[in-house]
């Protein structure tokens, strides 16, 4: 009876909306946090709009990577043979897998934002300097991406905790907030 | 993502994937989702003449850009579970459970777009930065977020009870799919409301 109950409940508008809201206004408010950085960031965007097409690609492509970094990374533990050590096969094989996926995919980024910029009309800022901040900013991503969810995933492991739990919402955050830092200030530097 | 063929056995880490493996398998999901964040690219890029006249405007996108994912990635799972246990029928009917869940999806649509109108004029005030009126961005907000998200609920109602339909399980389809309609829905929305905007406020 009791589990008729849940199933309804559970399926029960207003019970959908109750249980979301909360999340979802925490999710707003970092992406609010992530937007009055890129707001800081006008006069780039304004003076070099292909680091604002480039943007969505690079956290996008961060993302991708990190998840596929934690998610691998979480079973390997599950299954007993991960440790915290970068000689274990684990550890190892994925970082080198993610760098090499990031190094054949993030010129290509670079080329095509350009690309469309130009297309778009605006001013280009060059096809070799656009593969190089996406490299650049994209692979620095990934590292740290790769990083805090090593990290989280194995502080989870040991806290008893599942890591598939905590580590791709710590991924996405992070990655949405760091991506436009990192991506804005290596831009910043080489454009000036 | 846990690939076929390792040995479970504990600390068998030699019969681990070779890197050249799951390269060949990370590449082709990757380079696929990034054609929803290359077309958000570009709509950006069409957008900078209205981020130069509407401050507070790119507060708003990336906010808006996440919760879509989250709202419709959230309806998805649900009518997976539902089709999986059989509470929801293989085929777009009035069924009720499928009304509530879409309809708390529209609700959650709504609440969250003034939501990250109203947080965003705040945080734009505190700081002392320029801003559109509240009506504006409330405006952009909700209309953007409606209009990709009546897209989105019909791509996913469509991917979920086909793929359901075609053996295809939709718990695998229904995510990356949100993602890449949604990057792309809620960014034309933005340029096609934001143009209006242009026009109504500097007309």
């Amino acid at each position: 009876m009791s589990n008729q109950h849940d199933y309804k409940s559970y399926w029960r508008t207003t019970n959908i909306v109750k249980v979301s809201i909360p999340l979802l206004c925490l999710l707003a408010l970092i992406g609010i946090v992530a937007g009055l950085i890129l707001e800081g960031f006008k006069r780039t965007i304004a003076n070099y709009p292909t680091i604002l097409i480039l943007t969505p690609s690079v956290i996008g492509m961060g993302g991708n990577l990190g998840s596929v970094i934690s998610s691998r990374i979480t079973t390997a533990l599950h299954l007993g043979i991960a440790k915290f050590t970068i000689r274990s096969k684990p550890v190892k094989n994925n970082l080198i897998s993610v760098f090499i996926s990031g190094l054949i995919l993030l010129p290509l980024l670079g080329l095509l934002a350009d690309t469309i910029a130009l297309a778009q009309g605006h001013k280009p800022i060059g096809m070799i300097v656009s593969m190089l901040i996406s490299t650049v900013s994209g692979l620095m991503l990934t590292v740290i991406i790769s990083i805090s969810s090593l990290s989280v995933a194995f502080l989870s492991y040991k806290l008893k905790i599942d890591p598939d739990d905590t580590t791709i919402p710590i991924v996405t955050t992070v990655g949405d907030i760091m991506g436009i830092l990192i991506l804005f200030t290596v831009a910043t530097l080489i454009l000036g | 993502m846990v690939s076929e063929g390792y040995d479970e056995r504990e600390g068998s880490q030699d019969s681990y994937p070779k890197v050249s493996k799951i390269v060949s398998q990370v590449l082709p999901v990757t380079l696929f989702t990034l054609i929803g964040s290359l077309v958000a690219g570009s709509m950006l890029g069409l957008m900078v003449r209205s981020i130069e006249s509407l401050p507070g405007l790119l507060v708003l996108i990336p906010a808006i850009m996440d919760t879509r994912g989250n709202i419709y990635a959230a309806l998805g799972s649900r009518l997976s579970s539902g089709l999986h246990l059989g509470i929801l029928p293989p085929s777009l009917s009035r069924d009720r459970n499928l009304m509530n869940a879409v309809l708390a999806s529209l609700i959650n649509s709504v609440v969250i777009s003034v939501a990250i109108a109203t947080l965003a004029y705040l945080m734009l005030v505190i700081l002392g930065w320029d801003t559109i009126p509240i009506w504006a961005l409330a405006f952009i907000s909700l209309s953007a977020g409606t209009m990709s998200g009546l897209i989105l609920t019909f791509i996913v109602l469509l991917t979920s009870i086909a793929g359901f339909k075609y053996g295809l399980d939709p718990d695998n389809l229904v995510g990356p799919i949100t993602t890449i309609i949604g990057d792309m829905t809620s960014t034309i929305s933005l340029l096609i409301v934001s143009e209006l905007v242009l026009g109504l406020l500097y007309l």
